[in-house]
């Protein structure tokens, strides 16, 4: 678990280059302290380094190992038994270090094994020796502040295979605050020792825009590397604060640049959805095919909306989409105000016990549905609607509901028209035709009606009575 | 002689400078939503012989809809875009007339925007969601933000049925109701919205409709919604008024207070009144209000588990036309709802229990949901079972449901989901009427192209 945790903290830490873990660097000294020769078992016979590294203070690569042959001389299979070696290849490597600028150093300083080491018990040198005389201070080469002494920059290093590179170790600077902090340093020359253009532009999506990413030269094989990288963008404590969500306007318009640093237009636009109003948005660069994908935001819901508050967002929607519209799209609202699909809004089954709800209007239907239609066209197919003569047994098996249904009906009048066409009401209730039965309530204002006066004439052929 | 129509001058050079935009600043979004279903539906019919009704066999139908969003700008005007919603319908080997798919392709939505700083304009068909409810239009929109705390917006052109995407004096809705006026409709209105302080707002709307040869008045309404932030509390309410017949309509008052970060306790008080046309009768019956109380808690104790209720109690008005026919009819309505939530981990539970009670009927029905979603993806299966004895209508029994359900989202581009419920019903000892037994199911698959994918279509 301490490991993940490791692991993520260091994915983090963005500035560095390879989501080099400590396991690696412990793995990239002990590989440099590895040698394939066993010096130790040669001490009696070898007492001077030079012996065999002659030309070790020379600018003479070859001359700095022994031939194979000089091995022979003992292991030839008759006084040893014979073996087989050869030089080790040129190391790649981007140290600046070379021997002749050493000369007056003891071998021992920097390749004993160990302080306790016997004398040839020697391997390739440590860093850490390094550091004992060019930064005693230093409690380790990985926490120098600066890498150019010693190393040159990778795009010099042209040995340096993929591989090599990636088993990279990391500073001590680089912890999981470092990608927050790393902004301070990001000029030194120091960075080209580890990172190329690349890398920093897998993270910033405004990597064109920023000098320091600029100033570094681009390396295939840190390339390679970044399409490799899971990039996980860290919140800032800034991000973290109440109100952040209310006010990270002000600040976006502020300093849009510093936003462009992990976010592009794409992040905004997925809550934001008027895409060239807001200067903040425009000032961001666009997502880019093989750029950096930049932070990658769901929608947020906005702290006024409350649970349940698809049905209660009714005053929040009175605000008008100028207001809603920053984040829906009109389709979003036609999600349930005319789905195609099972209705998001009301909970699944709903159409299986909607009448209760319908009947005392508690969703208040009309707000999306017309139901003078939308209810009928379903009601008709399942045979709950019908038209012609008034058939009372639908109503509770109850033949003379006809003669009672005009108090219900003026509860929920909207519940009638869901099943009955207008003119079921008609046969009876006509000022002109059938029973002339007055369907006018307490309260009617016959004036107010009257200004459809084609409604009025449904009943009234001659207009409304004056 | 003319060779163009006037309109067309000034049409054609506006696109050739469109098309004249840099190619590469033009950006396209495509979301494509396809929705195939399977409904089955056991209709009813009045047996004379018995004087009851009967249910019939069980009809299927399996309507198939596509949606297309499009959305397009970088067309060489800073803040001009261009949106469309088109919807496509076709029935799959239905037994079933399932409503609305004898109309294959419908433009939902289409409008040409240019959105600067300081205003607005759009053009098109459009939708205008407001305290009045939901409105369509094929005309303009302008707003106009005088300060960032105050806006000001006026819109009208040919109005089409409330709630219903055809133009008013369709065929479609002469179908339904012959006696549907045959003209068509103008719709006019104008909004002012002010946010005082930054936790509060007041919006205003007032919107009329007139026949489209202005012999009548459609409808006239006004609504007014404000809400207030007080610290903790957040206090919100909203009326609307039929100017028309000079009637108030629905209106609320709630006060809601946030104990935590996801607690809060509610109260409400509100009236109900429909609105309804002066193009139908409806209205002429003097339709009664209501009024009601409503009391809501959600908690959440610990993480991962949040537990909710309410209680709704609504108080009609006495029934004024008492006849020997209609008796044992109460004036009031009671409401209870529970629910828990929970989710240790990746497993998610939901249930929930609702319980109603006096006028419109009654019913006691819960449903449950246990599913394991990673991110990413989702599986589960539900349940739902529910008694009810409706009023005044010919609908009883217990009904049982199991089924399944998964969702996933395979890229960042596409996601799909589908459910399946069966249902059992149970009919009450003697009673005849609709039978509930049937099978439902929805495959759904998401799509966006282009640039910019948009946001997931439901919160996270």
């Amino acid at each position: 678990m301490n490991g993940a945790r490791i692991a993520i903290v260091l994915l983090l830490a963005g500035g560095w280059p390879l989501a080099a873990r400590a396991a690696h660097a412990q793995g990239a000294l002990a590989h440099a302290a590895a040698d394939s020769f066993p010096h130790a078992r040669h001490q009696h016979l070898f007492t001077a380094c030079d012996a065999c590294h002659a030309g070790i203070d020379s600018s003479d690569v070859p001359a700095r190992y022994p031939t194979p042959d000089f091995c022979l001389g003992c292991h030839d299979g008759s006084v040893a038994r014979r073996v087989t070696w050869a030089p080790p290849p040129p190391r790649a490597t981007n140290v600046r270090f070379t021997h002749p600028a050493h000369p007056p150093i003891p071998c021992e300083s920097c390749h004993a094994a160990s302080d306790t080491a016997a004398p040839m018990d020697v391997g390739r040198a440590r860093p850490d020796r390094c550091v004992s005389c060019h930064a005693p201070e230093a409690e380790s080469h990985l926490a120098q502040t600066s890498c150019g002494p010693c190393h040159g920059s990778i795009g010099a290093a042209r040995d340096l295979a993929v591989a090599d590179i990636a088993r990279f170790p990391q500073p001590p600077s680089h912890d999981s605050s470092w990608v927050f902090r790393h902004r301070d340093q990001a000029t030194s020359p120091t960075c080209a020792t580890c990172h190329a253009r690349q890398w920093c532009a897998s993270c910033h999506v405004n990597a064109p825009r920023v000098a320091a990413i600029q100033a570094l030269e681009p390396d295939d094989r840190v390339a390679a590397l970044a399409r490799s990288r899971h990039v996980v963008y860290p919140q800032p404590a800034s991000h973290r604060t109440a109100g952040f969500l209310r006010t990270h306007g002000l600040t976006a318009r502020a300093g849009a640049a510093a936003c462009a640093n992990c976010h592009t237009r794409e992040s905004c636009l997925t809550c934001h959805r008027q895409e060239e109003r807001l200067a903040g948005i425009a000032a961001l660069p666009r997502q880019v095919r093989g750029g950096a994908r930049g932070v990658d935001l769901e929608g947020m819901r906005p702290p006024d909306h409350a649970p349940d508050f698809q049905l209660s967002h009714r005053t929040a929607a009175a605000a008008g989409e100028a207001v809603c519209g920053r984040c829906h799209a009109p389709s979003y609202c036609a999600t349930c105000h005319a789905g195609a699909a099972a209705p998001v809004f009301h909970g699944s089954n709903f159409v299986e016990r909607h009448s209760e709800t319908a009947y005392t209007g508690g969703n208040d239907c009309s707000a999306c549905h017309q139901r003078e239609t939308f209810c009928v066209s379903c009601h008709r197919t399942t045979g709950q609607a019908r038209t012609g003569a008034p058939l009372g047994q639908f109503h509770n098996n109850q033949p003379y509901w006809i003669f009672g249904h005009g108090g219900v009906a003026r509860r929920a009048v909207e519940t009638c028209a869901s099943c009955h066409q207008q003119r079921d009401c008609l046969q009876c209730h006509s000022a002109s035709r059938g029973w002339k039965v007055n369907p006018h309530g307490r309260g009617f204002d016959a004036g107010a009606a009257g200004r459809n006066q084609a409604m009025c004439r449904l009943c009234h052929e001659n207009g409304p009575p004056q | 002689m003319t060779i163009m129509p006037a309109c067309a001058t000034r049409v054609v050079p506006a696109l050739l400078a469109i098309l004249a935009a840099p190619l590469a600043a033009q950006q396209v979004r495509l979301h494509t939503s396809t929705t195939a279903r399977y409904v089955q539906l056991r209709p009813i019919a009045y047996d004379s012989a018995s004087g009851t009704f009967r249910a019939l066999p069980v009809a299927a139908a399996a309507p198939l809809t596509e949606d297309v969003e499009v959305s397009a700008w970088g067309l060489g005007i800073t803040g001009l875009r261009a949106y469309a919603l088109l919807r496509g319908r076709a029935a799959l080997g239905s037994e079933l007339v399932w409503p609305r798919f004898d109309d294959h392709v419908q433009t939902m939505v289409a409008f040409v925007e240019l959105e600067r700083p300081r205003y607005r304009v759009r053009a098109g068909r459009q939708h205008r969601a407001s305290g009045l409810g939901w409105y369509a239009f094929d005309g303009l929109a302008g707003t106009w933000r005088m300060r960032g705390t105050f806006r000001a917006e006026v819109y009208g052109g040919r109005g089409y049925a409330r709630g219903f995407l055809e133009p008013a004096g369709s065929e479609a809705l002469r179908a339904v109701d012959p006696l549907q006026p045959e003209q068509g409709r103008l719709l006019f209105g104008a909004s002012l919205w002010a946010a005082p302080t930054r936790a509060s707002a007041l919006t205003a709307v007032y919107q009329r409709e007139i026949l489209s040869d202005r012999s009548g008045l459609v409808s006239e309404r006004a609504a007014l919604d404000a809400r207030i932030g007080l610290g903790p509390v957040l206090i919100t309410g909203a009326v609307d008024a039929d100017l028309a017949t000079e009637q108030w309509g629905k209106a609320r008052l709630a006060a809601l207070v946030r104990l935590r970060q996801r607690s809060f306790l509610e109260a409400e008080v509100f009236r109900y009144r429909p609105i309804l046309d002066l193009t139908t009768i409806w209205g002429v019956f003097s339709p009664e209000a209501h009024w009601g109380v409503t009391a809501t808690a959600r908690f959440g104790p610990a993480r991962g588990v949040t537990v909710s209720g309410g209680w709704t109690h609504r108080r009609y008005e006495p029934v004024t036309s008492t006849t020997p026919f209609l008796r044992d009819v109460g004036d009031d309505a009671d409401q209870l709802t529970a629910g828990v939530r929970l989710t240790p981990g990746d497993l998610v539970l939901d249930a929930g229990y609702r319980l109603q009670l006096g006028f419109g009927g009654a019913q006691s029905g819960g449903d449950l949901v246990v599913a394991y979603a990673p991110p990413g993806w989702r599986i589960g299966a539900r349940a739902a079972a529910f008694q009810q004895q409706e009023l005044f209508r010919v609908a009883d029994g217990t009904v049982v449901g199991l089924g399944a359900e998964f969702a996933a989202r395979l890229t960042d581009r596409l996601a799909v989901r589908a459910d399946m419920m069966r249902y059992l019903h149970r009919r009450l000892e003697g009673q005849v009427g609709a039978d509930w037994s049937q099978t439902r199911g929805q495959l759904a698959v998401d799509w966006t192209f282009g640039a910019n994918p948009d946001r997931p279509r439901t919160y996270p």
